[in-house]
């Protein structure tokens, strides 16, 4: 009998948080949709309209640390970019936040779902391969997209102009390397990629930009947690190099960086990409005497260099208290450029923002930039051009004395 | 093809097939007496290249310290990368495997996997998930010059350490007592216990045993390649296991040989050129006329009675084999012998065909000598040679042919 009643107890408690549940996630709906639909008028100070932009991110995935950086990014820039005044119209911002979970297919249906919410421009999406399933669609419904992270060379090889980015595309790195290389004198030079999607990537911009310029070279590669790299050793001996570039991350670069110095090819410089730029690399590459003089680009400029970033961290530590997260501050960038935009074209007409935004020169948190309006070698249509920006002159680190240091 | 490129590639193909070899004897030797794979044997490995490293560190070796002092370190580096991995083995052994011994296979299996999972999440709560790095020393990057090639002292003490090791595990397998009473526990368990054998113990001492020696494995490792990881215990395991497999799983010096091809295959594969490895297509070729023209007539023969094995009988199985097929028809016609000349002379074709191919893949690969296979292709090459050697020898390079047991 008791148990039975402690049974029936039971069962009415789990009915009672069953339905406690059901009610509370339906008036949580709800309150969305009155949020969803609320366009207030201001007598005092004019009209005031409420417009939509779109964040595309993923918050779920593989990737959620980025997802959050990139929706954090793009709150703050609402705080601070809400509240702009066209002729006598003040425009509110209201972001439409939705999760592609780094994955095509929700990409695609989230890019339609944004298209249904009638938004004038969306900041996003997180990962290049979500982000080519979602672009045909915002280009076919004439919608701005502007993304903080996607930094796949071959983004936009479809040529959209509804398409830009805030962040460096790798080939720019891939090109920066090249002209390095042969600043040095290169007349052999080895790749090596670690057969991931970013390291083929940019070992395949630098080859090209090498072998366009008549350097002979020679690919190579491993897998990413490979110890012996004997055999590539000993071809890029017998090749003869004078310059490595490994284009992978730095478990794999230092131990190629020590294996080579093992074989008596320490005068062999030793090139790559931010994927080795991590202080980890010169204990990976056997210490200091073995890493000094190795040499990274870097796809972005370093903190200390963008001017706004001081501030922008300081905002974000008091939003999250956090540190900046991977990205941030470019998608607060995108947010503000694509706000700049539709005040540039002065209205929210969608197809008018497109346009200004071609022509936009836009002082951000990590630099003054414009954006490419044809695709030119490494660098796509939509892409970030910050001012003063060369392959030659993207920023250099060389290792020395156990650190890696700018070089001037 | 330089010779000191091709001195530089053998002698680090036998430096990584040695470190597979000393982690696949561990699975193998399991494998013998309880015909069980041991998952958890890759991370024993990883935790004696720790454990290495931890002790060079605590020491503070370094170059500035006087010889005696850096050779006593490492030897008691090398003792502890033996001890600490043992008393896993053991322990694993007692509580994880124990417990379950005649229960389904399956059973230790899933044990085996947990017990890996839980000493990988170990090593990142003791020392972190970021890899751990050897102090730099004087000898680690020593080398000497062989035939025109620089070669690392630390891979030939890699290979000698290897040698000794396994010359003094087939004497102890094969001369002593315990190790008379591991064959006979591998052998077959309820007979041993009931010659009065302690199974439990033998059994406990293989787990110490192939511990020890993958622990040596780690600890060459992290003074060879400088930084260990975490999970490399996974990779290098996948590799010994297979290596093991290869060479005939139960097989101790099979696993020796099939460490040797994997990895002489790995680092051959992609960075010799064409030309070179013709000449083992070439070798392939040898063995496979020798099996068709001397070998199976000779088998095929030893299945008929006395009285048919007349000369000109022979002479016709020959013939098959040689694909003289008129002469063959006429001999078997004339001298009216039996049916066996159809099974064999489709034996005779299928040996043909393959040398064929053997010889249009020879031929290939002279045509374009000078030229490389792209390094993408270096876990598929070893695929390709892991499925060939399979084909041909389904229970491993060295295994023996199973008879159930009755």
């Amino acid at each position: 009998m008791a148990r039975e009643m402690r049974l029936s107890a039971r069962k009415a408690l789990a009915i009672m948080l069953l339905v406690a549940l059901v009610v509370a996630s339906m008036s949580l709906a709800g309150c969305k949709k009155d949020e969803g639909t609320t366009v207030s008028d201001d007598e005092t100070a004019g009209k005031t309209e409420t417009i939509k932009i779109g964040v595309e991110t993923a918050l779920t995935g593989p990737l959620p640390d980025y997802g959050y950086a990139a929706q954090v990014g793009c709150e703050l820039a609402v705080e601070d970019f809400s509240g702009f005044t066209i002729g006598d119209t003040t425009y509110e911002i209201e972001l439409v936040v939705l999760d592609d979970k780094a994955e095509p297919t929700e990409a695609a249906i989230v890019a339609q779902t944004m298209v249904d919410e009638g938004v004038v421009g969306v900041i996003g999406g997180l990962t290049t391969g979500a982000t080519l399933a979602a672009m045909p669609i915002y280009a076919e419904n004439r919608i701005p997209q502007i993304s903080g992270s996607v930094t796949g060379p071959k983004a936009n090889e479809t040529d959209f102009d509804t398409f830009y980015r805030t962040c460096w595309n790798d080939g720019v790195q891939g090109e920066a390397l090249s002209v390095w290389a042969q600043e040095l004198g290169a007349k052999k030079v080895v790749l090596m990629d670690d057969n991931g999607a970013y390291a083929v990537g940019l070992a395949d911009v630098t080859e090209n930009s090498l072998k366009a310029a008549g350097v002979e070279t020679l690919r190579q590669n491993c897998q990413s947690g490979d110890k012996d790299l004997s055999a590539q050793v000993a071809n890029i001996k017998e090749f003869g190099a004078d310059v490595v570039i490994f284009t992978g991350y730095h478990p794999e670069a230092g131990l190629l960086r020590k294996q080579m110095v093992e074989a008596g090819m320490s005068d062999v410089q030793f090139m790559g990409g931010d994927g080795i730029k991590s202080a980890e690399f010169v204990a990976e590459a056997g210490g200091n005497a073995n890493a000094e003089g190795c040499y990274a680009t870097f796809g972005g400029f370093p903190e200390a260099q963008q001017p706004g970033y001081t501030a922008f961290a300081a905002k974000y530590l008091e939003k999250t208290g956090d540190e900046v997260g991977p990205y941030a501050q470019n998608n607060y960038d995108a947010l503000g450029a694509l706000v700049a935009a539709i005040k540039k074209a002065g209205s929210t007409d969608t197809e008018k923002i497109i346009e200004a935004l071609q022509t936009l020169e836009y002082e951000g948190v990590t630099g003054t930039f414009t954006f490419a309006s044809a695709t030119s070698g490494a660098v796509t249509r939509g892409d970030i051009v910050v001012t003063g920006l060369t392959p030659a002159n993207v920023p250099r680190y060389v290792v020395k004395d156990g650190a890696w240091i700018a070089v001037e | 093809m330089s010779l000191d490129h091709i001195v530089t590639v053998t002698i680090g193909g036998l430096t990584v097939g040695m470190i597979y070899a000393l982690v696949a004897l561990g699975y193998t030797m399991v494998y013998g007496v309880l015909e069980f794979i041991n998952f958890a044997h890759g991370e024993v490995f990883t935790v004696g290249g720790y454990v290495a490293a931890f002790t060079l560190f605590a020491l503070g070796v370094s170059d500035q310290m006087s010889t005696v002092a850096i050779i006593g370190s490492l030897l008691l580096a090398l003792v502890l990368s033996m001890a600490v991995p043992a008393a896993l083995g053991l322990l694993v052994e007692r509580v994880a495997y124990r417990p379950l011994r005649g229960r389904s296979r399956i059973m230790p299996l899933l044990s085996a996997i947990g017990v890996s999972i839980v000493l990988q999440q170990l090593i990142i709560i003791v020392f972190g998930p970021t890899p751990i790095t050897m102090p730099t020393l004087g000898i680690s990057s020593a080398s000497v010059s062989i035939l025109g090639a620089r070669i690392r002292v630390l891979a030939l003490v890699i290979i000698t350490v290897s040698v000794v090791l396994m010359a003094g595990l087939t004497y102890l397998v094969k001369a002593t007592r315990i190790g008379k009473a591991m064959r006979a526990t591998s052998q077959d368990m309820e007979a041993a216990e009931m010659m009065g054998i302690e199974t439990n113990q033998t059994i406990a001492f293989t787990f110490v045993v192939g511990s020890a020696l993958a622990g040596i494995g780690g600890l060459l490792v992290i003074m060879y390649y400088g930084s260990l990881k975490f999970d490399a215990g996974f990779l290098y395991g996948l590799k010994a296991f297979t290596a093991a497999v290869l060479g005939g799983i139960g097989n101790i010096p099979g696993a020796v040989v099939g460490a040797l091809v994997l990895g002489l295959t790995e680092t051959y594969g992609v960075s010799m050129d064409l030309g070179f490895l013709a000449w083992f297509v070439v070798a392939g070729l040898l063995m496979g006329l020798y099996v068709q023209l001397v070998l199976a007539p000779k088998k095929r023969l030893q299945h008929i009675s006395d009285d048919r094995r007349t000369p000109g009988y022979e002479r016709s199985i020959a013939n098959i084999y040689r694909l003289a097929p008129y002469l063959a028809v006429r001999t078997l016609v004339v001298e009216r012998t039996d049916a066996l000349r159809s099974v064999s002379a489709r034996h005779a074709v299928r040996l043909m065909l393959g040398n064929l191919f053997l010889v249009v893949t020879a031929a290939v690969l002279f045509a374009n000598g000078s030229s490389r296979i792209d390094t993408r292709w270096q876990p598929v090459i070893a695929f390709v040679v892991l499925m060939v050697i399979l084909m041909f020898r389904p229970s491993g390079i060295l295994g023996k042919h199973i008879t159930e047991k009755v």
